[in-house]
């Protein structure tokens, strides 16, 4: 029985995760190695373990067994394979088993990949079998996915693992089927990699931890957590691009971002991850912010728990909130109790932690990247305020209010704006103390190309301060980014090698650098997007007869025809057409549709786009009536430069390669990898 | 001839000098004037109701009172629908923007709104972020400026400095980062 295997799974793992608590425990108090090896062991039992559960509970998705409640809940035989096996996390039981078998993972290949110092690994074990511990207890005890449906006495119908007592096995002849707004290409990628995001950065809090503990607070648990911090920082990325993706294509309001409660969330931690990238790398070249370094990555960490509490609790609802669980208390307290264990440890070793350096100069890069994580580490928490204020307001007032897109782009958008510039003026900048006559002189080019750029912008008619600023500092961004790899590839260039290999070398010699401007650069052209969209964008509505046509920016929509299917599923569309045209030139037909899914009396938009650099033309069907003669009613959106957005998201994946990996230069070399804490004591 | 020269003036004033029941009667026409031109509007755009941009721009202010974290204008249920069309009778009846959000927050509370409205407890929403941010700026720039004295009296005790300053400042702007 596949359902008592993934339980007994799940169940084993759990005994195992505390059995490594206890023997990590132990052994670091009796100071008994092989306690902890056997923890650690224990550690990369979980993996495997969780993998069969999750295999289970894919295979009885995949075979329709819709006694499982869970199953039931999320899956139906018309659903294509692909979001069948996306069905695993579609729902609340399902996702958390997901969300613990990739942290699974990444401990189980951290502590496979390091060698600890023994204390060290004790403490890294004990924190991150306690976060698995965690979790796997919710799983197993409060949000079961393997539970089946019962029919009880009273002829209700209930969900339990075991038979109650006098009740039947009730077993549906189908499944209600996944939301259908989940129901996109986009259900495949977006989850998984916002909880890889999620889950990796438990690895670089559990290096933070056990430096913290065991007093080895020097730079080698920063060494350590690099490339983990890297990779969750592109996996939360990722997560947050591709979650727009799909609230563009599929929540039908033109718009890819609106501030929802879990949206915000789950950009904090990208917020505080982003301050940390750059927090450490002065710790390692300056030895300064060692303080700082472990209350941003517990920040970071406890944002972590806070957005998947957030997301899983439906503490406060929003288009995400499809999940309502009793788990909310049990979430609270152990952000609680994890914010408050940090808290002592800190307090116990704060002393310790005193920075080995103070700042020289004031015109220097290690000052800057400390206005850099003031200023992100600001976004996050005034980001935070607006997630608990509705949560506040309703406890002391019974007040329900709604903090929308207006009080972010308000409290934010300065922030922003100073990212950008310390963006541009961060490379200029030496460590210790910059010369202000070499500033003089690289800021020169930049200051001058920005000021042509916003006297084209004015001279074309732009009066909005917000885009005159914006695009001014961008310009001057790119124009120091592009200049520091000129730089380098001009001396290259002059010592006689050809551009590739200038390129290639410019990357394999400092590939941390040169990857973290090509970030620079993506996040500059996402950036664009975005400027463009949340500054610039259109729309408009009306009712056409056919032949009528609705004019929007360069385009002119004409609705031609409309048509009505019902497709195998159930699933009744509506499917408008309409032809675009620009500049009197056909642009082609489009095809704006409304799916209407009756067994869960809800519609889905579809919308037409048609993308371009220059902008996008986004066609939604509002309405409609029963011929073809009665017309339809589109609503247009004009988004202009929007695709820059998803352009920049390329650059930053590559730029985060080359900043990580062997991708663009020389392999790791032996020595180098920081095989920290070994044999300290 | 006082008396003459009184008429006179009466009579050059009497555009301005009008009997006591002409006053009332003005008032009134004006009054009725006044009251007329709305109905007069009111009639004119019933026959052409407000377009729908114009519904959307009141209803992309707020938010579905039934399926959270939607705007009107993007929701698709029956009930907003209804709304809309509620948005645009009002509209239509001359109901001015701030009249129409104001009627649905007190018919389904604040939380319709966008943002909160800036009044009792709600101020917190807006003072706390720009007192932190002020705060923050205030501590941050004394704690720099702290460490930059201490770094300095540092500086004059060191000879990495000097090194550190002519190694970059002579052009070898990659010599800083060489390490990984």
């Amino acid at each position: 029985m596949l359902k008592d295997l993934g339980y007994a799974s799940t169940l084993t793992a759990f005994l195992v995760s505390l059995y490594s608590i206890t023997a990590a425990a132990v052994g670091k108090k009796q100071k008994r190695a092989d306690w902890i090896e056997s923890a650690r062991r224990g550690l990369q039992l979980l993996f495997p373990l969780i993998s069969v559960a999750v295999g289970a509970l894919l295979l009885l998705i995949l075979g329709d067994h819709f006694e499982i409640a869970y199953v039931y809940s999320v899956s139906s035989l018309e659903l294509p394979v692909y979001l069948k096996a996306a069905a695993l996390w579609g729902g609340q039981e399902g996702s958390l088993l997901f969300w613990v078998w990739c942290m699974a993972a990444f401990t189980s290949a951290a502590v496979r990949r390091h060698r600890f110092e023994i204390n060290f690994q004790a403490v890294f074990v004990l924190i991150t079998a306690s976060t698995l511990a965690f979790f796997l207890l919710i799983v197993t005890f409060f949000d079961n996915p393997f539970d089946s449906l019962w029919q009880l006495a009273d002829g209700s119908t209930a969900a339990a693992f075991l038979q109650p007592s006098f009740s039947l096995p009730v077993i549906p002849a189908n499944g209600q089927g996944m939301n259908p707004l989940l129901r996109h290409p986009g259900m495949i990628f977006h989850p998984p990699m916002q909880y890889l995001g999620f889950v990796s950065y438990v690895i670089p809090f559990g290096f933070a931890m056990a430096a913290l503990i065991t007093g080895q607070v020097d730079n080698r648990w920063i060494r350590l957590s690099r490339k983990w911090s890297l990779a969750a920082w592109l996996f939360l990325s990722l997560g947050l691009v591709l979650g727009a993706r799909w609230a563009y294509d599929v929540l039908g309001w033109g718009g890819y971002w609106g501030w929802d409660p879990v949206e915000t969330a789950a950009l904090m931690p990208w917020l505080t991850g982003t301050a940390f990238l750059h927090s450490i790398y002065v710790q390692e070249k300056r030895a300064m912010l060692r303080r700082w370094n472990f209350v941003l990555i517990t920040l970071t960490y406890l944002l972590v728990l806070f957005g998947t509490f957030i997301s899983r609790s439906g503490i406060i609802s929003s288009v995400h909130a499809f999940a309502s669980s009793t788990v909310a208390i049990l979430f609270f307290g152990f952000i609680s109790l994890t914010a408050v264990f940090v808290l002592l440890m800190l307090y116990r070793h704060w002393n310790e932690l005193s920075s080995e350096n103070a700042v020289q100069s004031l015109l220097s890069r290690e000052v800057l990247f400390l206005l850099n994580n003031a200023v992100f580490t600001g976004i996050a928490l005034v980001c935070l305020w607006g997630v608990l204020f509705p949560v506040i307001s309703e406890t002391f007032t019974g007040q329900k209010v709604t903090v929308g897109p207006s009080y972010y782009e308000s409290a934010t958008g300065p922030l922003w704006v100073v990212v950008l510039l310390l963006m541009g003026i961060a490379p200029l900048t030496v460590f210790f103390r910059t010369s202000v006559s070499r500033l003089r002189t690289m800021i020169l080019f930049p200051a001058a190309g920005s000021a042509v750029v916003l006297a084209i912008l004015l001279l074309s008619g732009m009066r909005s301060a917000a885009a005159l600023i914006g695009f001014t500092v961008l310009a001057f961004t790119t124009l120091v980014t592009l200049a520091e790899f000129w730089r380098s590839i001009h001396i290259r260039l002059s010592r006689g090698e050809t551009i590739p290999q200038a390129l290639k070398r410019t990357f394999s010699r400092n590939r941390r650098r040169y990857g973290g401007y090509l970030i620079h650069l993506g996040i500059i052209l996402m950036a664009v997007g975005i400027l463009g969209i949340e500054l610039f964008q259109q729309d408009t509505q009306q009712t056409l007869k056919p032949g009528e046509t609705l004019a929007l920016g360069r385009y002119i929509v004409r609705y031609d025809d409309i048509s009505f299917y019902e497709t195998s599923g159930g699933i009744q569309q509506a499917k408008a057409e309409v032809t675009v045209s620009t500049n009197s030139r056909s642009a082609g037909v489009y095809l704006p549709r409304r799916d209407y899914y009756p067994s869960w009396g809800q519609s889905v938009t579809v919308p037409a786009i048609r993308s371009t650099l220059q902008d996008d033309l986004y066609i939604r069907l509002i309405d409609w009536g029963e011929t073809k003669a009665e017309g339809v009613t589109l609503k247009l959106y004009l988004n202009p430069l929007f695709n820059f957005l998803w352009l920049g998201t390329g650059v930053l994946v590559l730029g985060t390669l080359a900043a990580a990996g062997p991708l663009f230069g020389r392999k790791e070399e032996k020595g180098k990898e920081p095989h920290a804490c070994v044999s300290t004591d | 001839m006082p008396v003459s020269r009184q008429t006179e003036l009466k009579s050059k004033l009497l555009p301005f000098l009008l009997p006591p029941a002409v006053l009332p009667a003005l008032l009134l026409a004006l009054l009725l004037l006044f009251m007329a031109v709305p109905i007069h509007a009111a009639s004119a755009q019933e026959a052409t109701p407000p377009p729908d941009d114009a519904v959307n721009a009141v209803a992309a202010q707020i938010y579905c009172p039934v399926c959270d974290g939607v705007t009107l204008d993007a929701c698709e249920t029956k009930a907003c629908e209804q709304w809309r069309e509620d948005i645009r009778d009002r509209l239509a009846a001359g109901w001015t923007e701030e009249e129409i959000l104001g009627y649905f927050a007190e018919q389904y509370g604040d939380q319709v709104l966008a943002a909160p409205p800036p009044r009792g407890f709600s101020l917190l929403i807006y003072i706390v972020p720009a007192a932190g941010i002020v705060t923050g700026a205030f501590f941050l720039t004394r704690s720099i400026w702290r460490w930059r004295t201490q770094g300095q009296e540092e500086a004059r005790t060191s000879i990495r400095v000097p090194n550190q300053e002519a190694k970059t400042a002579d052009g070898k702007h990659d010599a800083e980062h060489t390490g990984e």
